[in-house]
């Protein structure tokens, strides 16, 4: 399984991919999820905070995407165009959530708002404070690390320069850094 | 080299890789078929390119993607032969498309007939195909420039007399305005008249005169059209294509009564012309009326 390729010659290209699936190739659309959908979880996970909700909002958004291709205007921008669907479905559900969680406060308030039990291991930990970086800084670290830490199409899906996306990834490691360490000063 | 840092968020990061085929293997199952429909969907999207900034940023009715779709459609089976399903036109305009994206701006002159008037247009594509900025000129009667979120709309006086502008009677009007939308262009007009009037029209390859180039000329003919309050009649319309590129460049207007042909309007599109530096700025003329709409604006 792969995840998110860089502009190897040999690796078709987001374009070459929907051409092929608009000629009825259907695998084609198995590639851009190999390509993408890691990249989509992420961006999930940064909404839900648990993998399997992630999980399944991201199947989510593949469908859409596939329901409305017709509507993606450049196809070199298919990854960023992906992204969006995944912020979009991912305030739909939190919209949702609250509704529910609303719902429920009435019938058991303990049972609602109860946060889920803290997983205390520090690969874990590291990804929940992902979560808390600007949005911005979340997609950077996102897009790089889900490619083998390659710049090369991680800018082009946040839609800025190398320098301007080196720039981005840095602050966003940054801060990660400080977090880091002061919740350690916290422990100790 | 990688720092632990880097050696963590790798870590952190392979979990977005869990149970991915056993995910992939489901999604694909549960996709729906493409239908006919979703390709015709897709021709619309092809179409609303090919036309670029006549459709692209306006909602596109169904009836008016409908008629785009017949003259695309002409357009395919003259151009590339046979075939009548969507997809196969699609395909082939496809390379066309591809060139299309790469438009950065359009230059429109319209001139009517009668009131004999003339208007240019041009407008200013960003990388994303988005209109960023847009002059509308009528020259002595009106000038409208759009850019950097103001847009300034100049309508000078007149003495009846002399001719001249009268500056106090001059006004300016200055709005904020976000988003440029494009207005209907002339092909998107005729395609809904086409789709709600139930129109016909016919394609042919030609050498255009003027230049010796091969062109397609879609001819629309509307019948029984209300020209007039008291007077009914037939509207022809002739649309020019560049068989190369597939960008209209000229389109003429016609009414048709007591079997004579008379001309309405014409127009004349350009691409990627250089455009002068100043053309999307405006500089108020001293001494006319400025009416400034923006917020804490001067009304």
């Amino acid at each position: 399984m792969s995840i998110l390729e860089g502009p190897e010659l040999t690796t078709p290209s987001d374009k070459t991919l929907i051409r092929a699936l608009f000629a009825s190739d259907k695998a084609a659309y198995e590639k851009l999820y190999d390509r993408y959908a890691p990249l989509v979880r992420a961006v999930c996970y940064d909404t839900t905070g648990n993998l399997a909700d992630a999980q399944d909002l991201a199947q989510d958004v593949f469908m859409r995407a596939y329901e409305k291709l017709g509507h993606l205007r450049d196809p070199d921008r298919f990854g960023k165009w992906l992204v969006g669907i995944a912020r979009l479905r991912c305030r739909e559900w939190n919209r949702q959530r609250l509704r529910s969680q609303n719902k429920n406060i009435g019938l058991n308030d303990a049972q609602a708002v109860a946060p889920e039990p803290p997983d205390e291991s520090r690969i874990e930990r590291l990804r929940e404070m992902i979560t808390t970086l600007p949005e911005k800084e979340r997609l950077a670290l996102h897009t790089f690390y889900l490619q083998g830490n390659s710049a090369e199409a991680a800018h082009r899906i946040m839609g800025l320069s190398r320098s301007g996306f080196y720039r981005v990834l840095e602050r966003a490691r940054k801060r990660l850094e400080q977090l880091l360490i002061a919740e350690q000063e916290n422990i100790r | 080299m990688k720092t632990p840092l880097d050696n963590d968020l790798n870590k952190a990061y392979e979990a977005f890789n869990q149970d991915h085929d056993h995910l992939r293997k489901t999604l694909m199952a549960s996709l729906p078929v493409r239908s006919e429909q979703r390709k015709c969907n897709r021709l619309i999207n092809l179409l609303q390119l090919f036309i670029r900034g006549d459709t692209m940023k306006v909602r596109i009715t169904k009836l008016a993607a409908a008629a785009v779709l017949i003259i695309a459609v002409f357009v395919g089976i003259h151009q590339f032969g046979g075939s009548l399903d969507g997809t196969s036109v699609a395909f082939a305009l496809e390379h066309a498309v591809e060139a299309l994206k790469h438009v950065e701006n359009k230059h429109m002159v319209m001139r009517t007939i009668e009131p004999p008037n003339r208007y240019e247009f041009w407008t200013k594509y960003s990388e994303d195909g988005r209109a960023i900025a847009r002059r509308i000129e009528s020259p002595g009667e009106r000038l409208m420039v759009f850019a950097d979120g103001v847009m300034y709309d100049y309508k000078p006086a007149y003495d009846r007399n002399t001719d001249r502008i009268v500056k106090e009677d001059s006004t300016v009007s200055i709005r904020s305005k976000k988003t440029l939308n494009d207005p209907p262009g002339y092909v998107e007009h005729m395609a809904t008249k086409v789709a709600e009037e139930g129109g016909v029209i016919k394609t042919k390859f030609k050498t255009d005169e003027e230049n010796g180039k091969k062109v397609i000329v879609a001819t629309i003919t509307l019948k029984d059209m209300r020209l007039k309050p008291d007077k009914l009649g037939d509207v022809e319309a002739e649309i020019i294509f560049d068989a190369e590129t597939k960008l209209p460049i000229r389109a003429r207007e016609y009414h048709i009564e007591n079997g004579q042909n008379k001309l309405k309007a014409c127009y004349e599109f350009s691409y990627n012309e250089k455009l002068a530096e100043d053309l999307f700025k405006f500089e108020i003329p001293e001494g006319v009326k400025v009416i400034d709409q923006r917020k804490g604006g001067i009304r």
